[in-house]
């Protein structure tokens, strides 16, 4: 918003402040005409009244702090009109204070056309005024009352009975993953079977997981025709966690020596802190049906349902 | 929680689908609407991103057989899968009576399936509730594509206790009716038994 107000406005600001005061000089000069004469009361009021109507014009969503300051800003520019004015005249007519101009530049008739040209000059600064909050529903209640809701619930008959209200996803609720992480809650532990032995994976599937800047062209050539065994005891532990996660270390062990031969280390890389993610799908399919073994069924009590009547639902096939 | 209207001769149970995003679970609210004969059923509320995700919850009120003189009613509900959406998760799963927990088969969705199932026993926690107080089924979706775990590794994930679980495929709604029907089933056991003990 605030880029509106470039190089031009201000230029624009000073010519309309100098045009304003030329005109109110030459406005002060011709004589008011009888029964124009308006007591300062009444002016102050208009002006106060004017003022304030122009700021809510420009900016409807002012705040009640903007709405002062832009009637301040706008009564104190104006009062520099009329000074400039009086100032102006002085030193046309040769006067050595400017307090007799200003009375005349203070008149009805000058002093509105004053009020004019600070509306003008003031009118780009309208954008630094602050507005007020938006104001949020409620509760649901609203949300409930809304046009939205409203027009959906018109048109659920013809839609067969769905209503489904499309909103716009304004992240209300959003929370942090972290925050989300810490509420969760370990589920109970399983047993890890004692089992030893191996899987063997392709190497290929293995080089795809690792950085890309380790892998050469060579590498993936020779890996083609290579498995790499992978221990039981390394995967087993983590398979309740649906993925199982290496060090890079660990798996430069593991892999044949004309693999690890053709691979590149990065600088910037740690083996043993560095870990990378061996694909679910081919680990688990290999292991044998043990591993996946659970402990008898320990059903909870709300699981018997014992002789009770079973839900039937009147569907339509 | 389930209400019991005596005078009305009348139950009313609410069931909470959960699980992680883009799991089916709007699908099998979906699907039981288009099923279900149309004075057994009222109108189905979708509050939706317009991309179809669930903002909200999905609701569906039904009506089911007469048990014991009994009318029963049942709203289906459905959270947002959504990770950043918890609180309205949390607010959904309040009162719950049931739960059916979706889960994605796609081994890619491993994982979400495992953090959505943490988050539904944190959830539960916070209203000092557990699966071990709240009837559950698990219904494996999506068996239909080809990518995905088998059934023995997504029990050993999210159902090591072993409750009845369903696979299913919501879009053509095979084993949608069989888990609404077994967790409806066990929410009035479940009930029936707290009447017995007192607690209801």
């Amino acid at each position: 918003m605030r880029r509106e107000f470039t190089a031009i406005s201000v230029l624009s600001m000073l010519i309309a402040f100098m045009a304003g005061t030329v005109i109110c000089m030459q406005i002060a000069n011709v004589e008011t005409p009888s029964g124009w004469e308006v007591s300062a009361s009444v002016l102050w009021t208009l002006e106060a009244a004017i003022f304030g109507t122009a700021v809510y014009a420009w900016r409807p969503a002012v705040s009640l702090v903007g709405w002062v300051l832009g009637i301040a800003g706008l009564t104190l520019v104006r009062v520099g009109l009329t000074v400039a004015a009086a100032a102006g005249l002085t030193a046309m007519s040769g006067g050595e204070t400017i307090y007799p101009a200003m009375q005349n530049t203070a008149d009805a008739v000058p002093r509105v056309s004053a009020i004019l040209f600070s509306a003008m000059i003031c009118y780009p600064l309208r954008l630094f005024l602050p507005e007020r909050a938006p104001r949020r529903p409620a509760d649901a209640r609203r949300f409930a009352e809304s046009a939205a809701v409203k027009s959906a619930t018109a048109a659920a008959g013809a839609e067969g009975g769905v209503l489904i209200v499309t909103v716009k996803d304004r992240g209300a609720t959003v929370e942090d993953e972290s925050r989300m992480a810490a509420e969760t809650h370990q589920a109970p532990p399983l047993p890890v079977p004692d089992m030893e032995g191996a899987i063997n994976l392709p190497a290929s599937a293995i080089l795809a997981q690792l950085p890309r800047e380790m892998v050469t062209e060579k590498a993936l050539a020779v890996a083609d025709s290579h498995d790499v065994p992978i221990p039981l005891e390394a995967i087993l532990g983590q398979l309740r966690e649906a993925r199982v996660v290496v060090s890079i270390s660990q798996v430069m062990e593991w892999l044949p020596s004309r693999v690890r031969k053709a691979l590149v280390q990065p600088a910037e890389l740690t083996l043993h802190e560095d870990a990378v993610e061996l694909p679910l799908n081919l680990v688990v399919t290999r292991l044998p049906p043990e591993a996946l073994a659970l402990p008898p069924p320990s059903p909870p009590a709300w699981a018997d349902v014992g002789t009770s009547e079973g839900v039937v639902f009147a569907t339509t096939q | 929680m389930a209400s019991i209207n005596y005078a009305l001769k009348e139950i009313s149970c609410k069931i909470v689908y959960y699980g992680p995003g883009m799991c089916g679970k709007t699908t099998n609210l979906q699907f039981i609407h288009q099923r279900t004969m149309r004075e057994k059923r009222g109108n189905m509320v979708s509050l939706a991103t317009p991309g179809e995700r669930t903002l909200f919850f999905d609701f569906l009120p039904l009506e089911a057989s007469q048990i014991h003189g009994f009318r029963t009613k049942f709203q289906l509900y459905t959270v947002p899968g959504q990770v950043m959406y918890n609180s309205t998760r949390k607010l959904v799963l309040r009162g719950a009576d049931g739960i059916i927990f979706v889960c994605d088969s796609q081994w890619e969705k491993m994982r979400g399936n495992l953090d959505s199932f943490h988050n539904l026993i944190g959830n539960l926690s916070s209203y000092g509730y557990s699966l071990e107080s709240t009837p559950y089924v698990v219904q494996y979706n999506k068996r239909d594509l080809p990518n995905i775990a088998p059934i023995e590794y997504m029990q050993y994930v999210v159902n090591p206790r072993q409750v009845p679980s369903f696979e299913s495929i919501a879009i053509h709604g095979n084993g949608v009716f069989e888990s609404l029907n077994a967790a409806c089933t066990m929410v009035l056991a479940h009930l029936s038994q707290k009447q017995k003990a007192g607690v209801v």
